[in-house]
C-alpha cells in the first residue's frame, strides 16, 4: 500500500464518479486516491480476467496492464464477458481495453499482446503493484508464481473448472506461495482444462470478481487479504469453505533467497515420454495435397468441431476414446462396430486436438492399448497451428 | 463417521457423489477406504504411497501438513477435504 502523500488528489469529476466509494467510511477519498495511484497486471483476459478487468477499471484503479496473446473466439463468449460478438477475431486485450475505457476513460490501460514467458515475466510483472493470475494453464501459473516470489509482489490467484473455484492471495513475504501448496503440476492426463472438462459460464464471474476484490484490498489496505487461506467454492452446493494453508519450509520456490529463483518454462510433465511421431502442419498439408493421406483423427469436443475441422477427419472426443479403451480387454484389437474400430492399426493415423495436449494423451493411451506407436502421428501445435484447408463437419444424421 | 468431500473434477470416480462417509482413525485410513471403494481415484491421489504434489488434503479446514500429515487423526463427524489443483481460467 502506498503512502497517502504519494497518491495524487482526486479531481472534482473523480470525486463525483466515485461518490459511492467515498461515502464508505473505511474507503473514503484516501482509498480512492490509493486506487488511482495503484497498478494491477492481469495475466489472462479470459473468464477470470474479464470481470476482474471490468470491475478494476470501474473502481478507478489508475493503471491496468493486460497480458494475453489470444484473439476472441465464439466459444469464449459463454463466460468471457469483457468481449462481445463485435470483437470476434480481434485481440482480447484490444476488446477488453475498449470496454474498460467505456466504463472509465480515466484509467490508463497497457496492452501486452503476448504470452507470459520466462523471458518477459520479470519485466512485465515488475511494472505493477499487484498481479491477478487469470491464466488457463499450469505452466503459466507456475511462471506467474515464481516471478511474483522473486519480485516480492502479491499474486491474486484464481482457478476454475466445471463447478469448482479456488481463490487465494499468494504473497511469499507474508505467507505461502503457489508452490508451497502444489509443488508441481499434474501430468497432462490428470489435468483436464475447461475445453475438455467444461466450466459453468458464470463460475469465473464469481471467482474473477473476488480476485478484483482482493486486488482492491491490497491496493487500499482495506480488510484482511486472503493470505494463508484457500477459499474453495462449490457452485453445486453453493458453499464457500476456507482451508488454512501454510508456508512450506522446503518449498522449491519461496524457501530460497528471491535472487536465486530462476524462471523457467514449466513443462507439463507426462507420465511417460509420448510415443509415436510428430508431423508438422506443412508436411501434413503436402501429404493431403499429394494424395498420400493418412487417416485424420480429431479428438476435440463437438463444440470445437463447429469452428472447423481438417477435411476428412474422423471425429472422436478424447474422453470417448479413453472410455472405450478402458472397456477393451488388455491388448485386444477392437472388433467391428466398436467405437475404436474406425482407428485402423495398419495405416498411419494423424491425431490432433486444439493445442497438442489431448492428442499426446490419446496417442499414449492408444499405444498403451497395443496400437502400433510407429503409425501414430501427433500434429504439431494442433488445430491452432493448422494453416491448411478447413471443412465444416457434416452434421450427424438424424435419428 | 468422518466424511470425505470430493471436488467435482474427481466425482466421476465416485458415481458423482460429493460427500463420502468413510471409516478410519486417521486421514490415511480414510483415504485408503475411499480408494478401495473408488479404485480409479488412487492414481489421482497417490504416487509411491505419498500424496501427489498437485493434491491437497485438509481436515476440518486445515491443510493436513499443518497437522500430522496423513497420520492426522480423524473421528466423529470430521470433514476431510480433497483439493485438486485446477488451472482453468
Ligand atoms: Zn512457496
Amino acid at each position: 500500500m502506498r503512502a497517502l502523500q504519494d497518491c495524487p488528489p482526486l479531481s472534482q469529476e473523480e470525486a463525483r464518479r466515485f461518490g459511492r466509494h467515498l461515502i464508505l467510511p473505511e474507503f473514503g477519498s484516501e482509498g480512492q486516491r490509493r486506487l488511482k495511484a495503484g497498478s494491477v497486471l492481469l495475466v489472462g483476459v479470459g473468464g477470470l480476467g474479464s470481470p476482474a478487468a471490468l470491475y478494476l477499471a470501474a473502481a478507478g484503479v489508475g493503471r491496468i496492464g493486460l497480458v494475453d496473446a489470444d484473439r476472441v473466439e465464439e466459444t469464449n463468449l459463454q463466460r468471457q464477458v469483457a468481449h462481445g460478438r463485435a470483437s470476434l477475431g480481434r485481440p482480447k486485450t484490444e476488446s477488453a481495453a475498449a470496454r474498460m475505457r467505456d466504463l472509465n476513460p480515466g484509467v490508463s490501460i497497457e496492452r501486452h499482446d503476448t504470452f507470459l514467458t520466462a523471458e518477459n515475466a520479470l519485466d512485465l510483472i515488475g511494472r505493477y503493484d499487484v498481479v491477478i493470475d487469470g491464466t488457463d494453464n499450469f505452466p503459466t501459473r507456475y511462471l506467474v508464481n515464481d516471478a511474483c516470489v522473486r519480485l516480492g509482489k502479491p499474486n491474486v490467484f484464481g482457478g476454475v473448472l466445471r463447478f469448482d473455484g479456488q481463490l487465494s492471495v499468494f504473497d511469499a513475504r507474508h505467507g505461502p506461495c503457489y508452490r508451497c501448496l502444489f509443488p508441481s503440476p499434474p501430468p497432462v492426463e490428470l489435468a483436464p482444462n475447461c475445453a475438455e472438462a467444461g466450466v459453468l459460464g458464470v463460475l469465473p464471474g464469481v471467482i474473477g470478481a473476488l480476485q478484483a476484490t482482493e486486488a482492491i484490498k491490497l491496493l487500499t489496505g482495506l480488510g484482511a487479504p486472503l493470505i494463508g487461506s484457500m477459499l474453495v467454492y462449490d457452485g453445486l452446493d453453493l458453499s464457500f469453505d476456507r482451508v488454512a494453508i501454510a508456508k512450506d519450509p522446503a518449498c522449491p520456490c519461496c524457501s530460497r533467497p528471491p535472487g536465486e529463483i530462476v524462471l523457467k518454462a514449466e513443462a507439463m510433465a507426462c507420465a511417460a515420454p509420448a510415443p509415436g511421431r510428430r508431423i508438422a502442419p506443412a508436411d501434413l498439408r503436402a501429404r493431403l495435397a499429394g494424395g498420400d493421406a493418412p487417416l485424420l483423427l480429431d479428438v476435440r469436443n463437438p463444440p470445437e468441431w463447429a469452428g472447423g475441422i481438417i477435411p476428412g477427419a474422423a471425429l472422436l472426443p478424447r474422453a470417448e476414446i479413453e472410455a472405450a479403451l478402458a472397456e477393451l480387454p488388455d491388448g485386444a484389437a477392437p472388433l467391428p462396430g466398436h467405437p475404436l474400430a474406425g482407428i485402423p492399426r495398419d495405416r498411419e493415423v494423424v491425431v490432433y486436438c486444439q493445442g497438442g495436449l489431448r492428442s499426446a494423451a490419446v496417442i499414449r493411451a492408444l499405444a498403451a492399448a497395443g496400437h502400433p506407436a510407429s503409425r501414430l502421428l501427433d500434429l504439431e501445435g494442433g488445430f491452432s497451428a493448422w494453416d491448411g484447408p478447413v471443412a465444416r463437419p457434416v452434421p450427424e444424421a438424424a435419428g | 463417521m468422518p466424511v470425505i468431500q470430493v471436488p467435482s473434477a474427481l466425482r466421476r470416480y465416485t458415481g458423482q457423489q460429493a460427500r463420502i462417509p468413510v471409516a478410519g482413525a486417521t486421514v490415511a485410513d480414510a483415504l485408503d477406504n475411499l480408494v478401495e471403494a473408488a479404485p480409479e481415484m488412487r492414481n489421482h491421489l497417490f504416487a509411491a504411497g505419498a500424496l501427489r504434489p498437485f493434491v491437497l488434503v485438509s481436515r476440518n479446514g486445515q491443510d493436513i501438513r499443518l497437522l500430522q500429515g496423513l497420520g492426522t487423526p480423524v473421528a466423529g463427524d470430521d470433514e476431510i477435504r480433497i483439493l485438486a489443483s485446477i488451472a482453468g481460467g
